[in-house]
């Protein structure tokens, strides 16, 4: 029960979310600029929106990796424009999070939906939607959205499904996404595009905040450090460690290896701490007040956006308990 | 006439701008060549290397002093992504290594743009551009380099450096982080060349931390090639620490640099509370058995 209303409030969140931005305000009009950044190879940063949107720009196709609030589509599609007259393919979301798919509904819109498996073609046939994008993302993304129990059917989150991992070849580059199963959420997947050498990680790094795990929605400190280090042995650095493969975080600036083993290395270190801890028989209270993630606060701590440091090492301690139980 | 005396202030002010053009002035400081650092300044520190805990002289934070009592130095071995890693650009002129400094000219103005300095310890190369170049957007990837542009004011060459990775204040664990800034002031007295730094770093330091180096010009210094093979140099340890650390509480080593030299320990723990004269004040008993060291210390 508490996990439908946790998911209830999720949901309220999103709705919420698209509420206040799916007025006609567009970004200009609030005094945001938006800007494409180019990371490498086909491969752009949107920044400006409320977090960051990955693209892969070619001839053939442009794909998304989490969309913007639907205000900044237009904007974004403008900038996008000056590079490629490609249609929108897809847009891949990386975990059910507000502020990863807000402008789904509004993106499928734009493009050409591809079709798969033996059912090429009925969507035509029986005048389906042709227009839309696929919005792809993990099952375990619509699997928590209807655990939510909301009574918005209307709203378009996802339209594609996968289970494992999935890949897709589009502007002469595979492009392979990766499923991290139970780390930020239990959904949460990884897409890597390997000709440009650039991985999308979603809120699976966030620079200088703590990670947000919502142990409510399957997600767990150790899931969370499995999947760094899955990211760790896709990447490749460049000399000395600099550059080499890049990875794009949920917020913050785009990193490479060496950000993802800072925050992998905090997480494992606090982790530690805080197991050593239960293990010594200490009580919740007792743990929030021994300050473990004290040496960290001043690099991730709340005071910079996501979690408090309590809320962190609060998700830590019931994912810790969790796995115990 | 009034021709005349126009022409004359003309070429005054041509004369004037020649002289004293700030771009022209930094065309006469030439840093390019080979430099040898100078280890009589806190050669404990950059040769052999610090000590672990030993964080004296250091305007820390507690944050800063926790990363450094959880620091175990395996981690560096064990952690294979850290084999190759360089310096960050204000550590790497501790000068482990000699260092070679060119200049860029451009081609076309024939004014000084850059200075390129390669540090022999993994082949570190960093640019200070003096051309005033848009700093990098706030998503761009930082790096251990960071991003510097220098000016000259009058004979001295000031440099501003950004975006930095997280890196090292001190190489026994404490941490510098990537949102620190730092200003050098690099001024050349005949073949020597001192570098003062000024670190400002908002997560780990309550107050600009100030060093200097010296390097002396080498002509027949020469720069080896670099070549680093990220493999992991020790096996994970009983506990099974894939990121080695010491639990808060359990470092065995905290005392030692204290006990060695015979001071007081709350002098060695850093913060600005100890580093000014008012501390004598206050500062306690040195600890140890050991008699003042005054000889084979390290």
């Amino acid at each position: 029960m508490y996990k439908h209303n946790f998911l209830n409030l999720y949901f309220t969140k999103l709705v919420l979310f698209c509420f206040l931005f799916g007025t006609s305000v567009n970004a200009a009009e609030m005094g945001l600029e938006l800007s494409l950044f180019h990371v490498k190879g086909q491969v752009y940063v949107l920044t400006g929106a409320d977090a960051n949107v990955t693209v892969q720009i070619g001839d053939e196709a442009i794909v998304f990796v989490d969309t913007p609030a639907p205000e900044y589509v237009e904007e974004m599609m403008s900038l996008i424009r000056e590079i490629s007259n490609a249609p929108v393919r897809y847009a891949i979301t990386t975990a059910l999070d507000p502020l990863h798919l807000a402008g789904n509904e509004t993106i499928e819109n734009l493009g050409f939906r591809g079709f798969g498996g033996r059912g090429v073609g009925v969507d035509v046939a029986i005048g389906g939607n042709t227009t839309g994008v696929t919005l792809l993302a993990h099952e375990n993304v619509l699997n928590r959205f209807y655990l939510a129990e909301n009574d918005v059917e209307s709203l378009t989150l996802t339209t594609t499904y996968f289970t494992t991992d999935f890949d897709i070849y589009l502007n002469d580059e595979g492009i392979a996404i990766y499923h991290m199963p139970n780390a930020h959420t239990d959904g949460d997947s990884i897409v890597f595009f390997r000709s440009s050498d650039v991985i999308s990680l979603g809120d699976l790094l966030v620079q200088g905040q703590f990670p947000d795990i919502d142990v409510e929605a399957g997600g767990s400190v150790n899931g969370f450090i499995d999947a760094l280090n899955y990211t760790l042995e896709l990447v490749i650095p460049g000399p000395n460690a600099e550059g080499g493969t890049y990875v794009v975080p949920g917020h913050g600036r785009i990193g490479d290896e060496i950000d993802v083993v800072e925050y992998r290395n905090m997480l494992v270190i606090i982790r530690d701490r805080i197991q050593y801890q239960i293990e010594q028989g200490m009580s919740f209270d007792q743990i929030i007040a021994s300050e473990p993630a004290l040496d960290y606060d001043t690099e991730y701590g709340g005071a910079r956006g996501g979690p408090s440091t309590t809320e962190f090492i609060t998700s830590v301690f019931q994912s810790l308990q969790e796995e115990v139980e | 006439m009034i021709s005349r005396n126009f022409s004359l202030i003309k070429s005054l002010s041509f004369l004037a701008a020649l002289f004293l053009s700030p771009s022209l002035l930094a065309q006469e400081i030439d840093f390019s060549g080979d430099w040898r650092p100078l280890y009589f300044e806190d050669l404990p520190e950059r040769i052999p290397g610090p000590h672990l805990a030993d964080y004296s002289g250091m305007p820390i934070n507690d944050a800063a002093r926790l990363r450094g009592d959880s620091y175990n130095p395996n981690r560096i071995s064990v952690v294979s992504e850290y084999i190759c890693r360089e310096h960050g650009g204000d550590y790497s002129m501790r000068g482990a290594a000699d260092m070679r400094i060119e200049r860029v000219v451009d081609p076309q103005t024939q004014q000084v743009i850059a200075f390129n300095t390669r540090i022999g310890f993994m082949g570190m190369q960093r640019t200070i551009w003096l051309n005033n170049p848009e700093r990098p957007a706030d998503i761009a990837p930082h790096t251990f380099r960071g991003f510097s542009t220098g000016s000259f004011d009058g004979n001295m060459l000031n440099i501003l450096t950004t975006d930095f990775k997280e890196s090292y204040l001190r190489r026994n664990g404490l941490a510098a982080s990537a949102e620190r800034t730092t200003t050098e002031h690099w001024v050349m007295h005949g073949d020597y060349l001192t570098v003062v730094t000024v670190i400002d770093d908002p997560v780990f330091l309550t107050e600009p931390m100030v060093r200097s180096q010296s390097w002396v010009r080498d002509v027949s210094a020469r720069q080896a090639p670099s070549s680093c093979v990220p493999l992991q140099e020790l096996p994970i340890n009983a506990l099974g620490q894939i990121v080695p650390h010491f639990l808060p509480g359990q470092n065995p080593w905290l005392l030692e640099f204290a006990e060695r030299y015979r001071l007081p320990y709350s002098g060695v723990r850093g913060g600005i509370e100890t580093m000014y004269p008012e501390y004598m004040d206050t500062m306690e008993a040195p600890v140890g058995e050991q008699e003042f060291c005054i000889e084979e210390c390290m």
